[in-house]
């Protein structure tokens, strides 16, 4: 890990191109130092020399007295590389502000090579180039050329993309937010996500790290550290280019290739990172976080003074993970005694348009002693009778003393902003609409069910890797990069996964033959590395009864691909036990240029190709990320056992995953592969076989 | 004095590669050669007239003295493909049988090398044919081994009947390296037995020797060229187009090698994924659709050209589709290594048995 300590909390700043002019970034850093009391050492340099803001300009970063902790550079590029090369030894840390690097083209890219080679040469912490700066609002520290202070906080910012920084900043102005740091990444050369990540995480001033990413710089060591520092704080991320036109756009503004979305979103609920798809969840999410708010579980209960938002939060507890909290009875009763006859008093909760602080109160304190409650939310519109400020103070009262985390509504917008922002300075995570403060609540039980899970470790899987490694070398030596249904079927075999038994027949008679041998019903399959859909030209035919049926499908699989690909080299038609039990899952691999192989997981047939009902995890995979990946897709209740069907073998499934997996990481020149179908047993027979499979290769990697 | 005539069933199968291997091997074994190509179809000017380029190119390689006028006697230049279009080509004949005479004078073995495919020629009164029968020259036909099985029947059957004897056998070229296998059981042995074809040499596909640099795409594309000048004279083997998303377009990339991408000037994102999968090089298409800066910077870290051209991605293909195995070689690593492909998988003994020599 880095110690970035000089870098978080410098004694002595150098500002190279600080300028006493107004408008300039020299003259805004400067500026923001001087003016937000930054108490180490300042040292602006500027050739002209003379004072600004009170301090002594040095002519060059030679001049100043000793070495400074950091350096933040607002000059043109090759002014940096200049000083770069005759004062490395200057400075600790940088911070290069100034754009005009790779983000430009090749001369500014050379010149981004160049610095970094003299910055890791000297070991210099930089960051940047092309980034708005740094803000430590404990250490009085603002090198930025941000307008503002931000309030002190517990929130980390992270964000590659500076005109966020600017924004949120400002933003937090207004709705009194406080953060504990605000990092921009720019052009990552030296300091990337995953090390600042890595730092914040023995912050004591940061509870929650929030970032604004386009792209990862290293998938793996991302996972790696993302997963350490999830167990002790949450990480709340908005990956921007989710989309295919938002990823079009990040590649041209990033310049790394970006993971497909699901790969990010396996691998984000994989190491416990909280995902935001939109900026507004992100804060929504960390305010809810930054009080520390963490429900000891998913069911919730609702106290409103109007029956419509209650509905509307009824609503989007019922389609997020949350549960409504069946209330005890003897809550029931106490709630009866003291709201009107006309209140609800099942959840949600309605204590009517006419409730007062006090009415409030004592729900509250009736509710956060209820055993079937894991968190309350307050619902308050604003009517005639409705004591906003003082039903704020009490809730924030309430919330201090409740045992279960309070979160709060309050709808509207003038009338009301005095009662947020009470609550907000009472510690109480409030929002404007209901179903954003279930969709914080609901990030909350997420994060913390992952908590609640134990680390497994990967399996070791005993396979026959010599002759998959001769299999994969076979292939690309003879150009090919597509390994049909037999030879991807020996891959799989070799990785101990089931196949049923199969012989490739080259005659009608010999198919026949051995068809006979295997014993009927058989599945026969055109053999030919050409053809890999073999379906779609008539190269399949199941069920196969008799041995003349089995003469007769040869010739007309052989005619029929003749016939539609007449180029394809045809080796015969493979004659397969038929497997006639078992519920068809499939399996597969797709590797991910950020991530590695992903392993997909779905149920066979429509559920995959129309309802697109899959799961995807990052490989390797636990046997426990097996079994997840099995039950979060939406289908599972089928493997279960529906309508008085037996239950099928999902450990036989588990198995097979895990096999997958390591089959991937082995070898990764997979960079396809499909298992389709796999069929599975009954609970009673047990077991998995897989029936036909499909394995690409690149001959690169 | 003996006569070997190189022809081929179809154009660009791969006759200036067998004569250039059987050649050098011939002066190996200090024969005295001469070489000889009737017709030249790829005019250069020279002076006031035309010469063949791929001619020179050959004779210049094998360091013959006789002069390129003498070596290949007709030209297929724009006056002449003018007089073929209205029939008044003629003469061709008698002065390709004149710098033949000359040409072949105190030789041991004539190599001629035949143009197009066998059947061509006649419009310009050089029927290549009757060529064969005149010089009473030994045939040496050279098939393309990546078509279908009745196809090579169909092309091979007509060229025995109409030479007979003259042919001493095929050679197959180009055939790709996992047919390799099947080859000799389901054409070699049908060919022989059935239609007394001998087939003396079986080459497989070589990407290497089909290649064509990064610099002669530009230049044939008339790109403009936006970074990694320095990376001009890699081999590109394939081409690929981007066009469709970009997780297919990953998926594709990683399994072609050595590839020239194709694709529009603002899809970043195929640009990248090109980049990072092993590419020589990046043809952009579309007027005022320039790359992303920070994608160019990429390239030129990795050393992989860009260049752009005004057209639309279609006509880029359809200009760049021939090109790959298509191109006569012109350098001399290809030529060193053309002679090292026929050495190796072309019976040569037998062809010079065959031959008499």
């Amino acid at each position: 890990m880095r110690k970035l300590q000089k870098f978080f909390e410098p004694r002595s700043i150098a500002v190279i191109g600080a300028s006493a002019k107004k408008g300039k970034v020299g003259h805004a850093i400067i500026s923001n130092l001087v003016r937000f009391k930054f108490p180490g050492k300042i040292y602006p340099v500027n050739p002209r020399g003379g004072k600004m803001e009170g301090l002594k300009v040095y002519k060059d970063l030679l001049d100043v007295p000793g070495k400074v902790d950091q350096a933040v550079f607002v000059v043109p590029p090759p002014v940096i590389l200049e000083t770069f090369r005759k004062a490395a030894g200057k400075m600790e840390t940088a911070i290069v502000i100034s754009a005009g690097f790779k983000e430009i083209g090749p001369e500014g890219a050379r010149l981004e090579r160049e610095l970094k080679e003299i910055a890791n040469n000297n070991g210099i912490t930089v960051m940047g180039p092309n980034c708005l700066g740094l803000v430590n609002t404990h250490a009085h520290l603002n090198a930025s050329f941000g307008a503002e202070m931000p309030a002190e906080g517990n929130i980390a910012f992270l964000s590659q993309s500076g005109a966020i920084i600017a924004a949120i900043l400002d933003w937090s102005m207004k709705e009194e937010i406080g953060f504990s740091k605000f990092l921009s990444l720019g052009n990552k050369m030296d300091l990337d996500e995953t090390d600042l990540i890595e730092a914040l995480a023995d912050d004591p001033r940061t509870a929650v790290i929030l970032g604004y990413i386009e792209g990862i710089s290293d998938g793996s060591k991302f996972m790696r550290v993302a997963e350490k520092v999830s167990r002790n704080k949450p990480i709340i991320i908005t990956k921007g280019g989710g989309t295919e036109a938002g990823a079009k756009a990040a590649s041209s503004h990033t310049g790394t290739l970006a993971g497909s979305d699901s790969a990010y979103q396996a691998a984000f609920e994989q190491c416990g990172v909280i995902r935001a798809v939109t900026l507004e969840e992100l804060f929504d999410f960390a305010v809810g976080f930054s009080y520390g708010m963490m429900p000891e579980g998913d069911r919730i209960v609702v106290v409103t003074n109007a029956g419509g938002p209650g509905i509307m939060a009824a609503d989007a507890i019922e389609r997020s993970k949350l549960k409504m909290a069946s209330l005890e009875s003897k809550t029931i009763e106490k709630l009866r005694n003291v709201l009107t006859p006309t209140a609800a008093l099942n959840n949600p909760v309605d204590v009517i348009g006419d409730a007062d602080a006090k009415r409030y109160r004592d729900s509250l304190e009736i509710l956060c002693r209820d055993r079937n409650v894991d968190s309350i939310l307050v619902l308050l519109t604003p009517q005639e009778m409705t004591e906003i400020e003082e039903t704020a103070r009490t809730i924030c009262d309430m919330a201090s003393k409740s045992p279960v985390p309070v979160f709060a509504s309050f709808m509207g917008g003038l009338k009301v902003d005095a009662g947020r922002k009470i609550l907000s300075r009472g510690g109480v995570p409030n929002y404007i609409l209901p179903e954003r403060a279930v969709s914080a609540v609901e990030a909350a039980v997420k994060y913390g069910e992952w908590l609640k899970k134990k680390k497994g470790t990967v399996p070791k899987i005993r396979a026959r890797r010599a002759e998959v490694d001769g299999i994969f070398q076979n292939t690309l030596d003879l150009g090919l990069t597509e390994l049909g249904d037999r030879i991807a079927q020996r891959v799989v075999a070799a990785y101990g996964i089931e196949t049923p038994v199969t012989e490739l027949a080259t005659s009608s008679s010999l198919a026949a033959r051995i068809a006979s041998k295997i014993g009927f019903p058989v599945a026969m399959k055109i053999n030919s590395p050409d053809i890999l859909h073999k379906s779609d030209i008539g190269g399949v035919k199941v069920n196969i009864q008799s041995a003349s049926e089995a003469r007769a499908a040869y010739n007309t699989m052989i005619d029929n691909a003749r016939r539609y690909m007449p180029q394809a080299r045809i080796e015969g038609v493979t004659v397969q036990q038929m497997i006639t039990e078992g519920k068809e899952v499939i399996l597969g691999v797709k590797k991910d240029s950020q991530f590695g192989p992903m392993i997909m997981f779905g149920l066979g047939g429509i559920y995959v190709e129309i309802m697109k009902d899959v799961s995807f995890r990052i490989a390797p995979l636990t046997e426990d990320d097996a079994t997840e990946m099995i039950r979060s897709i939406k289908a599972y209740p089928l493997l279960c056992g529906a309508r008085g069907e037996e239950p099928s073998d999902i450990d036989a499934i588990r198995d097979a995953l895990v096999r997958v997996s390591a089959l991937a990481m082995d070898f990764p020149q997979i960079i396809e592969m499909d298992i389709n179908p796999l069929k599975v047993m009954p609970k009673s027979t047990g077991g998995a076989v897989s029936i036909d499979s499909r394995i690409t290769l690149s001959p690169g990697e | 004095m003996k006569t070997l005539y190189i022809a081929s069933s179809f154009r660009h199968t791969g006759k200036h590669l067998m004569s250039l291997g059987i050649m050098k091997e011939l002066m190996l074994k200090k024969k005295k050669i001469g070489f000889f190509s009737p017709v030249g179809l790829m005019p250069i000017k020279k002076g006031k007239g035309y010469i063949d380029q791929d001619t020179e190119f050959l004779r210049k390689t094998l360091g013959l003295k006789e002069p390129s006028s003498l070596v290949c006697p007709v030209v297929l230049d724009s006056k002449l493909m003018k007089q073929a279009a209205t029939g008044k080509a003629h003469k061709n004949l008698e002065k390709i049988e004149k710098a033949y005479d000359k040409l072949s004078r105190g030789k041991d073995i004539m190599v001629v090398l035949g143009f197009g495919n066998i059947w061509s020629g006649t419009c310009i009164g050089v029927d290549q044919v009757s060529l064969i029968r005149k010089m009473d020259a030994q045939v040496l036909l050279v098939c393309p081994g990546d078509i279908e099985i009745h196809d090579t029947v169909d092309h091979l059957v007509p060229v025995k009947k109409a030479i007979e004897k003259n042919l001493i056998g095929v050679v197959f070229n180009r055939i790709p390296r996992a047919h390799l296998e099947s080859f000799r059981q389901e054409i070699v042995i049908p060919l022989k037995k059935r239609y007394g074809i001998d087939t003396l040499g079986l080459i497989r596909m070589d990407n290497q020797l089909g290649s064509i640099t990064v610099r002669r795409l530009f230049s044939l594309l008339n790109a403009r060229i936006i970074c990694g000048r320095d990376h001009l004279e890699e081999p590109v083997e394939r081409f690929a187009i981007g066009a469709m998303n970009l997780e297919s377009a990953t998926r594709y990339f990683r399994q072609i090698r050595n590839k020239a991408v194709i694709t529009g000037g603002d899809r970043s994102d195929i640009q990248l994924a090109a980049i990072e999968t092993n590419t020589k090089c990046l043809i952009l298409t579309g007027k005022n659709l320039h790359p992303a800066p920070i994608i160019v910077s990429r390239a030129d870290e990795l050393g992989i050209p860009i260049a752009e051209v005004a057209t639309d991605t279609f006509t880029v293909v359809d200009a760049v589709e021939h090109l790959f195995g298509h191109t006569a070689f012109r350098d001399e690593v290809k030529a060193r290594r053309a002679a090292e492909i026929v050495r190796k998988n072309v019976n040569l003994n037998r062809i010079f048995r065959k031959l008499g020599i």
